[in-house]
């Protein structure tokens, strides 16, 4: 998760088109709700948002309560949806992104930041910014199943 | 246990502890957790930067269309300097009008000396979410910075520092929605402030009615309220909106600063920004 944080951060320079880059933290969230039981996800969601909020201008709060929600979301449609599909994981990405962004605007909303622009903002960041973490889910997504088995293939050996 | 007896314990805790975090954070008593987080980034953040900067750099040699395109980054270098130093040009014939209508100009206003107080910061990292526009650079107290300090490139207003930790610093940019800088239209020296937007952008706002603001004009900072030194350059208006049913115009306004390509930036370590929150504060609690 710090790796992520630390990659995020300094990363963003180079990752941005258009003055836009992906939620790596997000994805890793999102990737690893889909995968284990919200006993496992939670707490990441938590620790990856409030780095994300101590690195920020905002109060402690708008990243963890958003990844918190959209964790919990994930978790909850894992017993309903087979993430064991791939193309599924990844194409719900795009939908649990833009759940985090309509979180995230409300709080961050209600810690005095002005709401400007709103249109603008979701056609010109939300919107490409979830389209390229779908990007990256897609590298991502392979590679933290291949762990998650790998973790299981030990457990079941122990 | 059940398992979902268990879930909801997690998150009631992990919901007990947000709202334990934020309310800490409101008193002030996470500065130290911030602070920390940040020097501990920092190492990382430079090394990762440095690497990224190499592929970077290795990448961009390698593609055929370098030559325009560094032939473009330097007309588009040419024309920022021009407009700067067309500003500054404008503002010192200004002022040599002036002065010389007072004849004592040695004694009034002293030019602002920002270069030689400077200290350079080298970009290593930016806000990692996309609707907040924060940049973290290698100076820190260790450097003489402290928050509130303005930052500004060759091309014009940057930021101000927002907190600091031993080597590095967070640097709230203008385009944040978070901020706002008193400022001026060189022409007419209308009075407004320029505020940050979530997409990025800067608007100026405030501007009364009746007041001649066209595309073009040049945006300065004016230095009312003490947070930012007066005639930096902030940027240069494209669009005005102006409606007979409000109180005020607002203009759109095109930053000299090229934010997404931010390297180097400046920290002006001579100038002491004025708190008049905190010093209105200390003289309410002196009258008590």
């Amino acid at each position: 998760m710090l790796i992520a944080g630390v990659l995020q951060s300094a990363l963003t320079p180079f990752l941005s088109f258009h003055a836009v880059h992906p939620d790596l933290l997000l994805v890793v969230i999102v990737a690893w709700s889909m995968l284990r039981d919200l006993e496992d996800s939670l707490p990441l969601a938590f620790v990856g948002g409030a780095l994300l909020d101590l690195l920020s201008p905002t109060p402690l709060g708008p990243f963890t309560l958003s990844m918190l929600l959209v964790s919990l979301v994930t978790g909850f449609w894992r017993d309903k949806l087979s993430y064991n599909s791939f193309l599924l994981a990844i194409l719900l990405t795009l939908p649990y992104s833009i759940l985090f962004y309509l979180i995230f605007l409300p709080l961050l909303w209600a810690t005095g930041y002005p709401m400007t622009g709103l249109g603008q903002v979701f056609v010109g960041i939300i919107f490409p910014a979830s389209l390229m973490n779908v990007g990256v889910m897609a590298l991502v997504y392979p590679l933290f199943r291949y762990l998650d088995r790998f973790r299981q293939r030990d457990e079941l050996t122990i | 246990m059940t398992s979902n007896n268990s879930k909801n314990l997690m998150l009631g805790i992990l919901l007990a502890l947000l709202l334990l975090g934020f309310g800490l954070d409101r008193l002030g008593y996470m500065q130290p957790v911030r602070i920390l987080v940040q020097s501990i980034f920092q190492p990382a953040q430079s090394v990762v930067t440095d690497a990224a900067s190499q592929v970077s750099d290795a990448t961009q040699r390698a593609e055929s269309l370098e030559k325009l395109q560094s032939d473009n980054v330097f007309l588009q270098a040419e024309v920022n300097r021009l407009l700067v130093e067309n500003v500054q040009l404008r503002e010192l014939e200004r002022e040599n009008k002036e002065l010389r209508a007072l004849l004592n100009y040695t004694k009034n206003n002293p030019d602002f000396d920002y270069t030689s107080a400077s200290v350079v910061g080298r970009v290593i990292g930016a806000d990692p979410g996309n609707l907040l526009y924060t940049i973290f650079i290698d100076v820190g107290v260790n450097d003489g910075v402290t928050p509130g300090m303005p930052v500004i490139t060759h091309r014009g207003l940057v930021g101000r520092v927002t907190q600091v930790s031993p080597n590095s610093a967070q640097v709230l940019l203008i385009i944040d929605p978070a901020s706002s800088v008193n400022a001026l239209v060189q022409n007419s020296r209308v009075h407004g402030i320029v505020r940050g937007e979530l997409a990025g952008g800067l608007l100026m706002e405030r501007i009364p009615q009746g007041e001649k603001v066209t595309p073009g004009d040049l945006v300065l900072t004016s230095g009312l309220g003490g947070a930012f030194p007066n005639k930096l350059v902030i940027g240069q208006i494209t669009e005005v909106f102006q409606r007979d049913l409000d109180l005020f115009q607002s203009a759109r306004i095109r930053s000299t600063v090229d934010f997404g390509g931010l390297e180097t930036v400046l920290v002006l370590t001579a100038f002491q920004p004025i708190d008049l929150e905190g010093d209105l504060l200390k003289t309410l609690e002196g009258q008590n």
